[in-house]
């Protein structure tokens, strides 16, 4: 019976076997070669002649895209032998698109580059140098110094690879009407913080004292709240330690993450950003962390009285602290064939003009000198609010160690459920932080080894 | 045989060079005809089935590619020593395609057979069983998140009406629910697959077996035993098959309900491997964990057709 025949059949279902499990490799294939739009650049450098560039903008949607739009509409008037092809990505696989354009060089000529990329692009030599260009611009000395010296110091060779447009901080965001009819002190310190949670709970009338982003990008709500916490002021020390699951990191991702469920909405476990912020826009929670970019949609779903932005509560021993890098810039790639044409944009984008525009549509801070004079800046208090905590001396600034190629992914990938399973009491404290550290420090010392640094 | 004589035979009485002339163009042009299917597949499906074996056992990731170098083994070394997600999302894999393929093609069955019976409207019905698997799966995540949700989720709004639960559940944020959840919402969108294919080998069964079976004195249960499901065994056979593979890749569902989450309850391999190289961009690891996705399936799919004994009486 074991004959020829068996041996066909055999073969047979080796055939169609190998067909069917073929599949789920065909299927892995597909996300590679996603993005790539191709780079325009139709024609020669100079400036005076015509020219096509690409740009490519980190977080296009309803509310950034227009404004993008607009300002491109204003600069092609301006320069009408420029054309600006805009390409919008959205803010999750924003990086992911760069990514895989920078793999296959066909990058745009601008694009719109969270500070905290650039190590990684200037390391993989994506970026052109704009410190020759910067200089002989206008715009010199007007741009926020501290802003220009941290994109220099955090890549390899010091260039000036971004010009920062608009400057961001993270704040809580408050329900001042509720605070006051509670009687609770609106909180400035981390104890405050959580007696505050707890007395603004009422769970009878569906009201929470806070929720926490256990979803997407819950990482960086929690690395943010670690370092205002402990107020430390380096991730990883000089020696390839991580400081992420110092004891004083643990008390507090114990306490903090123990909040959930008691004093916040039991869906927190998988809030992603929108779900967050619609919890404190329908009004059932009195507290959430965010950034002051939010201020658009709270100003649409709130009244004036029913919001306000407050610093991070302060550490034990007063002082602010917030992330470093906390900026978006316009960055030129290095395989433009119009570096003339894109930096002229780069510059416009940057007059105090485009910028007051901008950061006002947006309500974050501007990084031109001449636009924080402006009336909108001085009567916009979540704006004096994120100055109050910049231009204090004592405030500390830390450094996350943006130059790691997979520090994005750690926090992505393995600190974000990592919360979750605290949250879901599968995971302690103390067991999730010591993860997260080896981690860093495995790449950090891979890292080393490489660049000798 | 006979194709090359018929060839060959008018060909006799010309000479030998024209003959051997005609002979290869007449052998070569079938090959010419397939030849652009053949380039097809070579280029959209052994290309990248290829590259992915290759990759794997590299050290590929495209946003640090000043690591990219040669691995051996190594990426595999990881995944079986060091991986502590490989496992774990293993297990939830197998739990998935298990418990969907199983429950589908149970309630699969039931929906042919009571589609198979002669009743009023039955074009009509028939039409709006198929509907969920018409739907996408983003529009069905989109449906199902909404049904589950904790404060507005119709699901809860009825367990409590019910008097089951007291206060509302976060379904899909609880560990202990959230499989099960994705569970049933792919459960929905799968039975109509095997309904379809099953209804169509149902109708396909002659009615002489079925008047021979009631002659012979057999009741509704053996007719469907000896009778109906020994004529669909084939059908069973192949669906289920294609079923597995498909379950074992799908993502659609889980990545739009759960993301793979609550604290990777969620995570089957696929899922794992899309999170991975989507967002880690990690092409080297995630490829190495592919082709091992690969063995499995194709292991599965050998011994499954063997011992289910595929086309055979």
């Amino acid at each position: 019976m074991f004959g020829k025949k068996w041996g066909i059949k055999w073969r047979q279902s080796v055939v169609l076997g190998t067909l069917a499990a073929g599949m789920v490799l065909a299927g892995c294939n597909g996300e590679e070669e996603t993005s790539s739009k191709s780079s325009a650049g139709t024609s020669s450098s100079g400036s005076d002649e015509a020219a096509t560039i690409t740009f490519w903008d980190e977080n296009a949607g309803p509310q950034r895209t227009p404004i993008w739009e607009e300002l491109i509409k204003r600069f092609e008037e301006e320069n009408p032998k420029i054309d600006v092809e805009y390409v919008g990505l959205p803010k999750d696989s924003a990086k992911s698109k760069l990514d895989a354009a920078i793999a296959a060089d066909d990058m745009p000529d601008v694009g719109s580059v969270q500070t905290s990329w650039l190590p990684e692009f200037s390391i993989r030599e994506a970026l052109l140098p704009l410190d020759d260009y910067y200089e002989n611009s206008e715009l010199n000395g007007l741009i926020n110094q501290g802003a220009l010296d941290f994109n220099k110091e955090i890549v390899q060779g010091n260039a000036l690879y971004g010009i920062p447009y608009t400057q961001n901080l993270d704040v809580l965001w408050v329900r001042p009407d509720w605070f006051e009819e509670a009687g609770v002190k609106i909180p400035e310190t981390w104890d405050e913080f959580f007696t505050a949670v707890e007395k603004m709970t009422d769970k009878a009338n569906n009201r929470y004292g806070y929720t926490i982003r256990g979803g997407a990008g819950g990482s960086f709500q929690l690395q943010r709240l670690m370092f205002a916490y402990n107020g430390f002021e380096e991730y990883v020390t000089e020696d390839g330690k991580s400081t992420l699951n110092d004891p004083k990191n643990v008390e507090f991702v114990e306490k903090y993450l123990s909040l959930y469920e008691t004093y916040t909405p039991k869906s927190d476990i998988t809030n992603g950003y929108k779900e967050m912020i619609a919890g404190f826009d329908t009004g059932v929670v009195a507290m959430v962390q965010h950034n002051i970019g939010s201020y658009g949609e709270h100003k649409k779903a709130l009244e004036e009285n029913q919001f306000q932005a407050i610093p991070l509560p302060k550490t034990e021993d007063g002082k602010y602290v917030a992330e470093g890098g906390n900026t978006i810039g316009l960055s030129i790639f290095k395989s433009t064939e119009n570096p003339d044409a894109a930096w002229k944009f780069v510059e416009f984008i940057n007059s105090a003009e485009s910028q007051s525009y901008w950061n006002e549509q947006v309500g974050q801070i501007p990084t031109n000198a001449d636009v924080i004079k402006e009336d909108w800046i001085q009567n916009s208090p979540h704006i004096q609010t994120a100055f109050a905590v910049y231009d204090d001396p004592n405030t500390i600034l830390y450094k996350p160690p943006f130059y790691l190629p997979d520090y994005r992914s750690i926090l992505d990938n393995l600190v974000d459920s990592g919360t979750q399973a605290v949250m879901s009491g599968e995971s302690t404290a103390q067991e999730f932080l010591d993860e997260w550290a080896k981690a860093i420090e495995d790449s950090q010392k891979q890292y080393s080894e490489h660049f000798g640094k | 045989m006979s194709y090359s004589q018929e060839v060959n035979e008018p060909a006799l009485k010309i000479n030998k060079a024209v003959q051997k002339k005609r002979f290869t163009k007449k052998k070569l042009i079938p090959y010419l005809f397939i030849l652009p299917s053949f380039l097809f597949i070579m280029g959209f499906l052994f290309y990248p089935i290829a590259m992915v074996f290759y990759y794997s056992v590299q050290h590929y990731d495209i946003s640090a590619p000043y690591y990219n170098r040669f691995a051996g083994l190594e990426n595999f070394v990881q995944i079986f020593t060091q991986d502590k997600l490989f496992f774990p999302s293993l297990l939830n894999s197998l739990k998935w395609v298990v418990s969907e393929v199983g429950l589908q093609l149970v309630f699969g069955m039931i929906l042919a057979l009571l589609l198979n019976q002669t009743f009023k409207f039955r074009g009509m019905i028939r039409a709006v069983a198929f509907v969920p698997w018409a739907i996408s799966g983003v529009l069905a995540s989109v449906m199902w998140s909404l049904m589950f949700n904790e404060h507005m989720g119709v699901l809860n709004d009825l367990l409590m009406k019910i008097g089951l639960i007291n206060e509302p559940m976060a379904f899909l944020a609880n560990t202990s629910t959230a499989f099960g959840a994705v569970v049933i919402a792919e459960l929905w969108r799968g039975i109509p697959f095997f309904a379809i294919t099953l209804l169509a080998g149902l109708q396909s069964i002659p009615n002489e077996l079925y008047e021979a079976a009631r002659v012979d004195g057999a009741n509704r249960w053996k007719t469907f035993i000896y009778v109906t499901l020994p004529q669909l065994k084939n059908t069973i056979i192949l669906t289920t098959l294609l079923r597995v593979v498909w379950e074992f890749n799908n993502v659609d569902l889980l990545f739009n309900l759960t993301g793979g989450g609550p604290a990777h309850s969620t995570t089957t391999l696929t899922m794992y491997i899309a999170e991975l190289a989507v967002h880690g961009s990690n092409f080297g690891y995630g490829s190495a964990l592919t082709v091992i996705s690969f063995g499995i399936l194709l292991v599965f799919a050998i011994l499954y057709l063997r011992l289910s004994r595929y086309e055979k009486e």
